[in-house]
């Protein structure tokens, strides 16, 4: 046993160590800092203890846009690309021809970074050169400036981020369906079951525990993104869309008060963490009892 | 009996009613549908950057195409020595995070106890702390190590992030794999 304990933790030892090192201790060093005055451009370092959190909640701009919108999104996002991306794993999972050039096609999003993308869609919805409003135009709609009002930033916001990750739960879920047995579809088609019986019966329940980690990770990781809404937005018109991670950096970094981005960035990790473990609770009992 | 006889011919009705083979027809306007709308954005991309400086503003109208701005990009030395430090900095980092986690994923996969659980949470939780939150220190403790602007000091943060992820992937592909070969081969006197 003592021999067992041992080697369990050589096995780990390497990867403990770099976590610790780049992650442990810069967060602790982060969550230090919280509790200290602690700006930028005069670092007195005292200890004022949870002021700097009260301050955070008590901002009406965090509880009333920041932390909808980090909802918001992390919902419609996760919500969106699972649709699109499980209708995609079924369109893929057929046989027809051409299905080659629709996979390449679908998983080109994946091979353009984040922050490219998101460039290349600021300037397609850019509302005078374009080429949304240019369509709009020629359809003989009224052309929107998109940028400029918080629900359209929203939308532009999201559109990229499901278009970014719609390719991630399609190939993940393609990979899922091609790994079911076929027995339970042979005896559905045999029952004579339809598309819909058989995709809502057999299908969904199988796939489920694939679904259930896929929503998980893509959770955590919506609820923290950064780099498309700071690149389509930068958190504005007016800090409108701003998400959690957006609000951290901007008080960390442009107000540079290192203690109240430190707070705030905290309070965020506990809301996920906090999230995450009911989410993931949630989601394995419900696949346990449709087992 | 009768409601599953009933049922392929209800289902059936929509499509054939539209059209004769309007369900493939309307199968193959989903593919096109779907291919358009993932390849527009990078298409527009591809468009944008061969276009003259003028020509950016009106991607959609005029024909004047060169390919001058990919002669003015790649002859920046600055550009090609980033290209490689992208080069190396994955490559390097893919390699020893799966030389770090497949050991971490395998103990995951293989023991049950409180250690494993004890690893596995530490590993969830840290997955889902946001970046913002150690970047900044993450600067003092690079500093502190004198690994701060090298090679090294990008990529050991790169392995740290890597971590949680790929040692839960690991998990998953070492659960894939029947131990009873294992077991085989230490009665046969291998080491663990």
């Amino acid at each position: 046993m003592n021999e067992k304990t041992r080697f369990m933790l050589a096995l780990i030892t390497p990867a403990a160590l770099v976590l610790v090192l780049f992650q442990v201790v810069p967060i602790l060093t982060g969550a230090n800092a919280s509790f200290r005055d602690w700006t930028l451009h005069d670092p007195k370092r005292t200890w004022v203890g949870l002021a700097n959190y009260a301050h955070v909640l008590r901002d009406a701009e965090f509880r009333e846009i920041v932390l909808p919108n980090t909802f918001g999104f992390m919902v419609a996002s996760v919500a969106c690309s699972l649709l699109l991306g499980l209708a995609i794993a079924l369109m893929l999972n057929k046989r027809f021809p051409g299905r080659w050039l629709v996979q390449s096609f679908v998983l080109l999003p994946l091979m353009v970074a984040p922050v490219i993308a998101a460039i290349m869609i600021r300037w397609m919805f850019n509302d005078q050169f374009g080429v949304v409003n240019a369509a709009l135009e020629g359809l003989g709609i009224t052309p929107l400036s998109w940028l400029t009002q918080r629900w359209t930033t929203f939308a532009v916001i999201l559109l990229t981020d499901v278009w970014l990750w719609t390719p991630w739960f399609a190939l993940i879920l393609l990979a899922g369906l091609q790994s079911l047995p076929p027995e339970p579809f042979e005896a559905a088609r045999i029952d004579a079951a339809s598309a819909w019986r058989t995709f809502r019966y057999i299908t969904l329940p199988m796939l489920r525990p694939v679904m259930v980690v896929c929503i998980v990770i893509r959770s955590i990781d919506a609820f923290r993104t950064f780099d498309i809404v700071w690149t389509i937005s930068g958190g504005g018109p007016a800090r409108a869309t701003e998400v959690f991670s957006i609000y951290a950096y901007v008080e960390a970094f442009q107000f540079l008060n290192l203690a109240r981005g430190s707070a705030a960035a905290v309070i965020g990790a506990i809301i996920i963490v906090v999230f995450a473990l009911l989410l993931y609770r949630v989601l394995n009992r419900f696949v346990e009892v449709s087992k | 009996m009768s409601d599953v006889a009933v049922a392929p011919a209800r289902s059936a009705g929509f499509f054939s009613a539209l059209a004769p083979r309007g369900k493939a027809a309307f199968f193959a306007l989903a593919a096109i549908a779907v291919c358009l709308l993932f390849a527009f954005p990078v298409f527009w991309l591809i468009l944008t950057s061969l276009r003259p400086g003028t020509g950016v503003y009106y991607v959609h109208r005029g024909t004047e195409f060169t390919t001058d701005n990919f002669h003015e990009v790649l002859s920046q030395e600055i550009v090609v020595r980033a290209l490689f430090n992208s080069f190396m900095i994955s490559t390097l980092a893919t390699v020893l995070s799966l030389g770090v986690t497949a050991t971490s994923g395998y103990m995951l996969s293989r023991f049950k106890g409180p250690i494993p659980n004890a690893w596995f949470s530490l590993i969830y939780i840290f997955r889902c702390v946001p970046y913002v939150a150690w970047v900044l220190p993450l600067y003092f403790v690079t500093q502190r190590l004198h690994i701060f602007d090298t090679y090294w000091g990008l990529l050991l943060p790169h392995i740290a992030v890597h971590i949680c992820f790929f040692s839960w992937i690991m998990k998953g592909f070492f659960d894939g794999i029947d131990p009873s070969m294992e077991y085989a081969a230490m009665i046969d006197g291998c080491s663990r």
